[in-house]
């Protein structure tokens, strides 16, 4: 069962025009028998088309005037001008997957509402949800370490099976939202080894969208985000189970998974679990350093980065007669992963000694659970096409480090290897009015963090925001404004000062404690554009946006194992404020020919928060220099573009990115700053359902490095993926990194190491979806 | 349709103009600049002492603009390696290893000169890293500079091994491997002028610190005392273990030293 995708596609409009025949014949009939009043007719019609369940914008949808019978298509924003010289008594409109309609013309302003259909496609589920951002792009390759990686603008940072870390456009951590329908995921969102917990093959749907300032997103998209939808009464229909299973080789890793999705006239549910197990990274490298020191890899393991993962979900959702939709989903992941003992405490080379099996993992560890749970509420729309929406969520987010205690330092050996404990408890709310033209909402977010452990980080703090939200839709274009206040507090925290004999020299005061509360906001304008024949569209936005400092900017004053460094934060820090333009511009996606898109971004940042060299040095032996969040004004740029041409069943892509970060003061590199790179792919498929793909990347020499970050050589990558469709299911077989090259992830922290990136892996894996024959009657068929 | 006008160009000109209006940026790392007759200076080969004494290093350090910290860190060479200024002496048999010093301190100037002064314990026997870490006022962090501490010890009695499992220990690759189940012949001696009261040998497993073969040394007082014993290594070990050797001479002074060895 597919239900349509919202956006009606130049070919999909052309496909309407049967449609648009047999209704302009029906509707011209019924136009006479009325013998409407052609005076008091208006003779330009402007308006909007919008879903009928989610009040999304519908671009390219058609409009027919009658009874001129002159046509146009919604635009971007689904906006719509059409006009008959001699006055307009009707419209008709119609796309494909929405139920047409035909209306009387009562005024010179119109909004249409369209119901979506259902349509039955062999093995898919596609979300109808449209994204709540304009500028969104769907993220369908599975899975999802893979898609960002390929996408343009996007990269991961492989943290485990079940712990993802994405980067936009080269920023990640607090500054890039995860939203899970709708929710900001925000337990353990700092630093840059703290990754999210998701699991994607348990969602029906993921996008993703770059730079900040969108409304809806909070305020913490600054670099953009990633939304991931649950299913939903809205976005599945029948019933059907997805199963799949991958057995990975190079890097040991194997991983199931099991969705159930019901969804049957007004009730739905699903549940799924996933589970995986993975065993060290494999790196073919030998020798790495760290706080000067070199040690030796005995083998090609990474020794104790494997682990174990668990996801699962479970929702309902259930129809009313008013045609409210009320939906309750929960998530609950629990991963386990060795941490590298490389970077704990001072290492000693007998740290490193390879586990005693594949999948073991032993002390220094992490291990990360998370609790969700998150219910909605989308009211009927009345006559005047408003409606309410509500969202309520909760969610319990712990981190626990366990590390020996002599990784301690100086100072008494502590009696337990609980080195680092966050526990956290989070809350979302949010109330939406939606209307045809403006859309109103108020949210409010809150997050108790509380910090124990021998290694001190962050002390422990809340926080709570709140936000008032509004978006228009003007004529051409949409305006949408956020104010947020962000309440923050943070405990003081401050523990003996030993020296290397053991004795008490002094007090170190790690945290101060503080209350304060903090502006924010963002002011966004966005215009889509088109050309006449729709063959290229596209939007320009620009936006003026605010971020809080995060706890961790704040209040850090510690070794952060993520970064391999001592990190200390800024109780000063202010909001850092964005001005930024983004363009976009595509071409209606085509089956054959040429296919392309360009995007590309210019921001200017007062005081962008960034880890800053310090001149100190930090007083505990297992340390280096200090790394201080600084307030440092930064302007950064960067343009993505594929273009892709399919000639029969061969395909030939290429997809580039490139990304400037820049300290305005100093003219040097932001750290971490993703080099620029290039992916050229070549497809074939054949008949049978065989598909294969042969893929370069080429990552180019870091040439925009911060202060004392080291210069990344350049890399040429090759991946491979063979994959075959059957009436069971699809199997795949991947091979990455096909030569085992050695190469330096600039953005990785592991690369302030010297140590190279995962090498080769092959995996196998099958995928299928199992659905009983008595979906297909419920399908509504409208070819 | 309508027709915006992108313009990147003028946004990438305001950048470069607002990039190139900076002033010069300092990215010059400070450097260790003592002149090269200086004895006691992280940039000799090495430095050698005797436990029980007094030693000072002292450096002179630069910088293009403006110094800003030291960091002496000085820290028993074994079980790792630095990048630099490490020289393979095979096996070494440290003693009092816990000792460690670290010390930071503030330089000003584009020219300064610092010292650490270094009182080296009497349990301590081996080599130690002596690493200097510079850092500028802008950030600029040097490459670390590092030069090994051989410290002497007269006072504690000493062992040395002459074959391990057939093979001299300073011909080493590596850490050695026994097998489990095995027995390996151990031969060499400790020697103190005062005579050596007690002296013994362990295997001890390093994850549970559990003692798996263990002897007493026949020593009577004696300024030397030769072994060549069998160690007995347990089947049902796997894994990351320890040679412990310790003994106390008619002083009471008491030493530990030993070697790390992985049996599988």
């Amino acid at each position: 069962m597919f239900p349509p995708k919202t956006r009606c596609a130049r070919r999909d409009s052309l496909r309407c025009a049967r449609w648009i025949g047999l209704l302009s014949a029906a509707f011209a009939l019924w136009a006479n028998a009325n013998a409407v009043n052609a005076q008091s007719q208006p003779h330009v019609i402007e308006g909007h088309v919008l879903h009928a369940s989610l009040q999304s914008k519908l671009p390219g949808v058609l409009v027919m005037a009658w009874p001129c019978g002159l046509a146009t298509a919604t635009d971007a924003s689904g906006a719509f001008r059409v006009a008959c010289p001699h006055g307009i008594d009707s419209l008709s409109v119609s796309c494909v997957g929405f139920e047409a309609r035909s209306i009387l013309a009562s005024g010179d302003h119109l909004d249409v509402w369209l119901e979506p259909l259902n349509v039955d496609l062999d093995q898919a589920l596609v979300a109808t949800v449209r994204t709540q951002e304009l500028e969104a792009s769907p993220l369908s390759r599975a899975p999802l370490l893979e898609a960002l990686d390929a996408t343009p603008g996007l990269q991961s940072l492989d943290l485990g099976a079940g712990m993802i870390q994405p980067v936009i456009r080269g920023l990640f951590g607090a500054r890039v939202v995860v939203l899970e329908d709708g929710v900001p995921q925000q337990g353990g969102r700092w630093g840059t080894d703290h990754g999210v917990l998701v699991a994607p093959e348990l969602q029906v749907a993921q996008s993703w969208t770059p730079g900040g300032g969108h409304v809806w997103m909070g305020p913490d998209a600054m670099g953009g985000g990633l939304r991931f939808e649950s299913p939903t009464l809205l976005n599945t229909s029948g019933v059907r189970t997805n199963f799949g299973a991958s057995g990975r080789i190079g890097n040991a890793q194997g991983r199931v998974h099991v969705l159930h999705t019901s969804t049957r006239d007004n009730g739905h549910w699903h549940a799924g679990i996933s589970l995986s197990r993975f065993g060290s990274t494999q790196v073919p490298q030998r020798t790495f350093s760290y706080i000067g020191r070199t040690y030796e890899l005995v083998t090609g393991a990474l020794p104790n980065t494997g682990g174990q993962s668990a996801h699962a979900v479970l929702g309902f959702g259930r129809r009313f007669p008013s045609g409210g939709v009320a939906s309750w989903s929960m998530r609950a992941s629990d991963v386990r992963q060795g941490l590298f003992p490389g970077i704990v405490g001072v290492p000693v080379q007998g740290d490193l000694e390879p586990n005693a099996h594949r999948f073991e993992v032993r002390i220094p560890v992490q291990h990360a659970s998370r609790l969700a749970s998150s219910f909605q509420w989308e009211g009927p729309a009345d006559t005047g096409g408003k409606q309410w929406t509500g969202k309520a969520a909760a969610a319990f987010n712990r981190r626990l480090e366990f590390a020996p205690p002599h990784a301690h330092g100086w100072g008494p050996e502590p009696d337990n290897d609980l080195s680092l404990s966050f526990e956290e408890h989070s809350v979302f709310i949010e109330g939406r009015r939606l209307g045809p033209h403006t859309k109103l909402g108020v949210q409010a977010e809150g997050q108790w963090v509380q910090t124990a452990g021998w290694e001190f980080l962050v002390p422990s703090h809340r926080r709570l925001r709140g936000s008032l939200l509004a978006e228009g839709t003007l004529r051409k274009a949409t305006l949408a404004a956020r104010l947020d206040g962000v309440i923050a507090h943070q405990e003081g925290y401050q523990e003996p000062q030993y020296n290397a004999e053991g004795a008490v020299i002094g007090v170190d005061v790690r945290a101060l404690p503080f209350e304060r509360v903090v502006p924010g906001g963002m002011v966004s304008w966005l215009r889509p554009f088109a050309s006449e024949n729709r063959l290229v569209r596209g939007s320009f936005a620009v936006a003026v946006h605010g971020r809080v400092p995060s706890n961790q900017e704040w209040g850090a004053n510690g070794i952060h194992h993520g970064t391999f460094r001592f990190e200390q934060g800024n109780p000063d820090l202010r909001t850092e404020w964005t001005a930024e333009s983004r363009a976009s511009i595509r071409r209606t996606p085509n089956d054959d020919g040429w296919n392309w898109q360009a995007d590309a971004f210019v921001a200017i940042h007062d005081g962008f928060i960034s880890l800053t060299p310090s001149a100190t040095f930090a007083p505990i032996s297992h340390a280096g220099q200090v790394y201080a969040f600084r307030a440092n004004d930064a302007f950064r740029t960067g343009l993505e573009a594929t273009a892709s041409y399919r000639r029969g069943r061969h395909q030939w892509s290429g997809a580039g990115s490139a990304l400037g970060q820049w300290d305005i003061r100093t003219g040097l590199g932001l750290p971490f700053t993703t080099p620029t790179q290039l992916r050229l792919a070549w497809e074939g498929s054949a008949q049978s359902g065989l598909r294969m793909e042969i893929a370069g990347r080429v990552v180019a020499p870091s040439w925009l490095t911060a202060r004392n970050e080291a210069h990344t050589p350049g890399a040429v990558l090759a991946d491979a993926t063979l994959s075959q469709t059957t009436k069971q299911g699809e199997w795949s077989l991947q091979v990455h990194n096909a030569f085992n090259t050695p190469w330096l992830d600039h953005i990785s922290a592991y690369r302030a190491l010297g140590l190279v990136a995962q090498g080769r892996w092959v995996q196998l894996s099958f995928s299928t979806t199992l659905e009983p024959s008595s979906n297909k009657k419920k399908t509504h068929d409208y070819n | 349709m309508t027709t915006i006008k992108f313009t990147p160009a003028a946004a990438f000109g305001a950048a470069v103009l607002m990039l190139t209006s900076c002033q010069e940026t300092d990215v010059e790392a400070p450097t260790v600049c003592t002149s090269e007759d200086t004895a006691n200076s992280v940039l000799v080969d090495e430095i050698e002492a005797e436990a029980g004494t007094i030693l000072t290093i002292e450096d002179t350090f630069c910088d293009n603009e403006g110094l800003s910290e030291v960091r002496w860190d000085i820290h028993n060479a074994a079980d790792h390696a630095h990048e630099e200024g490490e020289e393979e002496e095979g096996l070494i048999l440290h003693s009092g290893t816990d000792w460690e010093v670290l010390e930071l301190q503030s330089l000003d100037g584009t020219s300064a000169t610092a010292a650490v002064t270094l009182d080296i314990p009497l349990t301590s026997r081996g080599v130690w890293d002596v690493v200097v870490s510079l850092v500028d006022a802008e950030g600029n962090a040097a490459q670390d500079v590092v030069t090994q501490l051989h410290i002497e010890n007269d006072h504690l009695p000493a062992f040395t091994l002459t074959t391990v499992n057939g093979a001299d220990p300073n011909a080493w690759d590596g850490e050695p491997v026994w097998a489990p189940g095995s027995s390996v012949g151990v031969s060499g001696s400790v020697a103190d002028s005062d005579g050596v009261a007690t002296a013994s040998l362990e295997l001890v497993e390093e994850a549970t610190e559990t003692v798996l073969w263990e002897m007493d040394l026949a020593t009577g007082d004696a300024m030397e005392v030769v072994f060549d014993v069998e160690v007995d290594v347990p089947a049902s070990v796997s894994g990351e273990c320890h040679f412990e050797m310790k003994a106390t001479d008619a002083l009471g002074n008491a030493m530990e030293t030993g070697f790390h060895v992985e049996v599988e």
